[in-house]
């Protein structure tokens, strides 16, 4: 089953995604802010990010930046979590090397479909 | 898939008003003239993840504001605006707004539409100024490029009007075409357009023939507002069409906005002609007068709403229910209990085995005194909950009054328990409000008195003991007492003849009294018809004291002592006849056993009874409660002390020193008077738990009240 990283500081966002990906099944692991990411990450590999930008401490840019920089998170997706589709972040996140973006706000039903179109893409195809 | 997203609703709702009190907090640091990318950000920030948050969990009203609001303060983090006290004052009614559109979600009320809108036409204006041609545009690029071109061509008059429209599924296979639609409305003026993808599916899902997407559109126009919703009339049956904002006749507040603009320019624009004196005189104090009186507004509508909601639970790793702690408190409380029945049982127990049982039962006593410490620690607050919402107040209560306070908060990170200090929001507002309506004098005023042009407000906690000292104190003017006795004289409180012998105790006491205020006329600050009674009674309820400390000219200072927790007293077993009461052992001065001597008749009601040259109302508590009980002679005087004044109790017996947890009457019963509440002995007897504030003060306000109560 797909292991999947929330990086929100929103605690009920991050509840959202956990049930949504929960309820079908998946793992869910849990972080308020960018460095507790970045340590989750390393201990136990996750097959997807979602990761909010704008968080205190490090942010989700510095994040990605990061992650990328692991061996275990060269091509791994990472989504992140974007005003609308003008947002500027979402350009900066995908030079630092994100695959896509989720407009917030988001349903519930397209959280699940557009994260798996993605893991489909990068794992199936 | 369907998921209850009211699951995370209570969630959300406290993590979002706790961030408003942040962005609230963090914005007055701002308007006092701080600048830091943190502080921006932070503001930012909370508001950005209510607008996240807002949207996914099912509140589109909620999400939209923000994110109007989010473009704001996104400008402003990047300096493309300096905050005015104008922009200060624009975005705290945004943060007040927030929050009430949360609270009235959380409590499923509907919006006010309408304050929606002259909200988000102030925060156009703010966009507009910081170079921004029409609020709702992204800020990306092309944000950028607008703030290059010159003003937008709508003339000044011209009025924002927003048109929000959800075609039907079947718009676009019965032939219609939103994009005609938007040409002929930008040809009407300047046009802003922003759609709403939230609905199309997921291109599983996706029926290319059907119509997911929806608009928000703003327009900038001098047309009136039929004229704009006739564009939609070929489409309006199968549409969602709202058109807001446009002049029918202009609204009062858009006709406002469009005066103030001139005034502006004129004031930032170096080389434009300088203004006349006279000229300029009006224009500022009708600039100032607008300010005025649309904090005070402000600050009604505060008061209307803020003021009885509930305070928001702590920024903290957990966020856990008060039902779960007090249930939490609750099983605690019955497991003290129970360990107090089995030690009754064991000191009956004159058996040899007994000894072993007692280390037991010593160690279960240790056991259950940590645990009813730590849940007790989980409640506690920092007072800065009840404090944090005070800079606020006193800055709107500033701007409307022209008085000039510098607040001053220490011991803020004092704890206490978390419905105390809930309680204790309400008194110490009203302190707050007394304090800077009667208390501090106007700047000219003080000068005149050699004081420093700004007073200072200072607001102080520190625990004493088991016990918690709050203070409110202001170097302004001090209580007037000629004006006391002369109000106390009216109000028949003292006999004429008398008020010159008044002591300066007395006159401190007077001010508590019901309906008394020395304020020459009700203003709108105070003058609520709520006196420091209440406030003194509020306290009360909290087993707490009030006393008032002042010297004229110097100032005055407030000081409310409380216990730490409302939940577990330390008490006195009482006897009277065969019932058994608990009083308080915080109000409890001296016991003392009076010699027929000492107890005195007086004139038509009761006895008084001389301690020490000190004559006290004599109470038999058994006379309260219709209890036969001993001669006075052979039973104990407890004496009470409660607001600064005392009475002696009589009771039969005193049975020993006992740690209760209170029960409240209320909950199970009714409110009975003097009565503080109930609790259950060792010996699983119910007993009553009296409230000596309550016995103190029935007693000296009317003895022979104490008499009828039989």
């Amino acid at each position: 089953m797909p292991r999947i990283m929330i990086v929100d500081d929103v605690a009920s966002i991050r509840q959202i995604v956990t049930k949504v990906f929960q309820d079908v099944g998946y793992q869910v692991t849990e972080a308020a802010r960018g460095d507790e990411a970045l340590d989750l990450a390393k201990l136990k590999r996750v097959h997807l990010v979602i990761t909010d930008v704008e968080m205190p401490g490090m942010n989700g840019l510095e994040l990605i930046k990061e992650l990328r920089q692991l061996k275990s998170y060269q091509t791994t997706p990472i989504l992140i979590l974007a005003r609308d589709a003008s947002d500027v972040n979402i350009k900066k996140a995908e030079t630092l090397g994100a695959s896509g973006f989720i407009e917030k706000p988001f349903t519930p039903e397209r959280l699940l479909s557009v994260v798996n179109q993605v893991l489909v893409d990068a794992y199936v195809n | 898939m369907s998921i209850d997203l009211r699951q995370f609703h209570a969630s959300f709702f406290s993590e979002s008003l706790e961030g408003l009190d942040a962005a609230e907090a963090n914005l007055l640091r701002l308007e006092s003239g701080e600048r830091s990318p943190e502080l921006l950000n932070a503001i930012f920030r909370a508001i950005h993840s209510i607008k996240g948050a807002a949207g996914s969990l099912g509140f589109p009203e909620i999400g939209r504001f923000t994110h109007e609001f989010e473009y704001v303060l996104d400008d402003l983090r990047r300096g493309e605006f300096e905050p005015d006290a104008e922009a200060a004052d624009t975005m705290l009614a945004c943060v007040d707004h927030v929050r009430y559109m949360l609270r009235s979600a959380q409590a499923e009320k509907p919006l006010d539409a309408a304050r929606d809108t002259a909200l988000l036409e102030r925060l156009a204006e703010l966009r507009s100024a910081s170079g921004h041609a029409g609020a709702g545009k992204p800020a990306g690029a092309e944000g950028k490029k607008s703030a290059a071109k010159p003003a937008a061509p709508a003339a000044d008059d011209a009025a924002l009007c927003r048109i929000r429209f959800r075609p039907g599924p079947g718009f676009f296979a019965s032939g219609n075409d939103a994009l005609k639609l938007f040409r002929v409305l930008d040809g009407m003026g300047s046009l802003t357009v922003r759609a709403d993808v939230s609905a199309v599916p997921a291109p599983g899902k996706f029926d290319p023939e059907q119509c997911y997407l929806a608009w928000d559109l703003e327009l900038r126009t001098e047309r009136e507002r039929q004229e704009v919703a006739d564009v939609f009339g070929w489409v309006e049956d199968d549409c969602e069409v709202v058109v807001e904002g446009a002049p029918e006749g202009k609204r009062a507040d858009e006709k406002r906005a469009d005066e103030k603009k001139p005034d502006r320019k004129q004031e930032k624009k170096p080389d434009s002609a300088p203004l006349s004196a006279e000229e300029e005189k009006p224009a500022a104090a009708e600039r100032r007068a607008e300010d005025r009186r649309r904090t005070e507004r402000r600050v009604e509508r505060r008061r209307a709403e803020d003021l009885d909601a509930p305070l928001q639970t702590r920024g903290d790793i957990l966020h856990v229910g008060r039902a779960k702690l007090d249930a939490l408190m609750n099983a605690v409380g019955e497991l003290v209990i129970t360990k107090t029945i089995l030690k009754q049982i064991i000191s009956e127990l004159v058996h040899d085995g007994a000894g072993r049982l007692e280390e037991a039962i010593q160690e279960l006593d240790h056991h259950a005194r940590d645990l009813q410490e730590s849940v007790m620690a989980i409640r506690m607050q920092p007072m800065s909950f009840a404090f944090g919402r005070f800079p606020r107040l006193v800055r709107d209560l500033c701007q409307a009054s022209g008085k000039l306070v510098q607040l001053r908060v220490s011991g803020e990170a004092s704890e206490l328990d978390s419905t105390v200090i809930e309680k204790l929001v309400d008194p110490l507002t009203h302190l707050v409000r007394n304090a800077l309506d009667h208390g501090v004098e106007a700047p000219a005023e003080r000068v005149a008195a050699g004081k420093l042009e700004t007073a200072t407000l200072t607001l102080h906690a520190e625990h004493r003991g088991g016990n918690i000292e709050i203070v409110v104190g202001d170097d302004g003017r001090g209580i007037n007492r000629p004006r006391v006795r002369a109000k106390a004289l009216e109000l028949g409180l003292i006999a004429a003849g008398q008020e010159e012998s008044l002591s300066d105790e007395r006159v401190q006491e007077l001010i508590f009294a019901p309906g008394f205020s020395t304020a020459e006329q009700p203003n709108e600050l105070s003058g609520r018809g709520v006196g420091l009674d209440v406030v003194r009674r509020n306290v009360g309820e909290l087993n707490g004291a009030i006393k008032v400390e002042s010297e004229p000219g110097r100032g005055t200072r407030f000081v409310i002592r409380l216990p730490l927790t409302l939940a577990i007293v330390d008490g006195m077993r009482v006897g009277v006849g065969a019932e058994t009461y608990i009083l308080p052992l915080a109000s409890i001065v001296e016991c003392i056993r009076p010699g027929a001597a000492a107890v005195r008749p007086i004139s038509g009601h009761g006895h008084v009874m001389e301690i020490r040259g000190e004559y006290l109302p004599l109470v038999p508590l058994g006379g309260i409660f219709g209890v036969e009980a001993v001669a006075a002679d052979k039973g104990i005087a407890v004496v009470l002390e409660a607001d600064g004044a005392r009475i002696a109790l009589l009771v039969d017996s005193l049975l020993g020193q006992e740690q209760v947890v209170i029960k409240t009457l209320e909950a199970n019963y009714r409110k009975v008077p003097c009565v503080a509440g109930a609790t259950i002995l060792g010996e699983g007897r119910v007993v009553l738990i009296l409230d000596a504030a309550a016995l103190v003060r029935s007693a000296n306000e009317a003895p022979q009240e104490i008499e009828g109560a039989r």
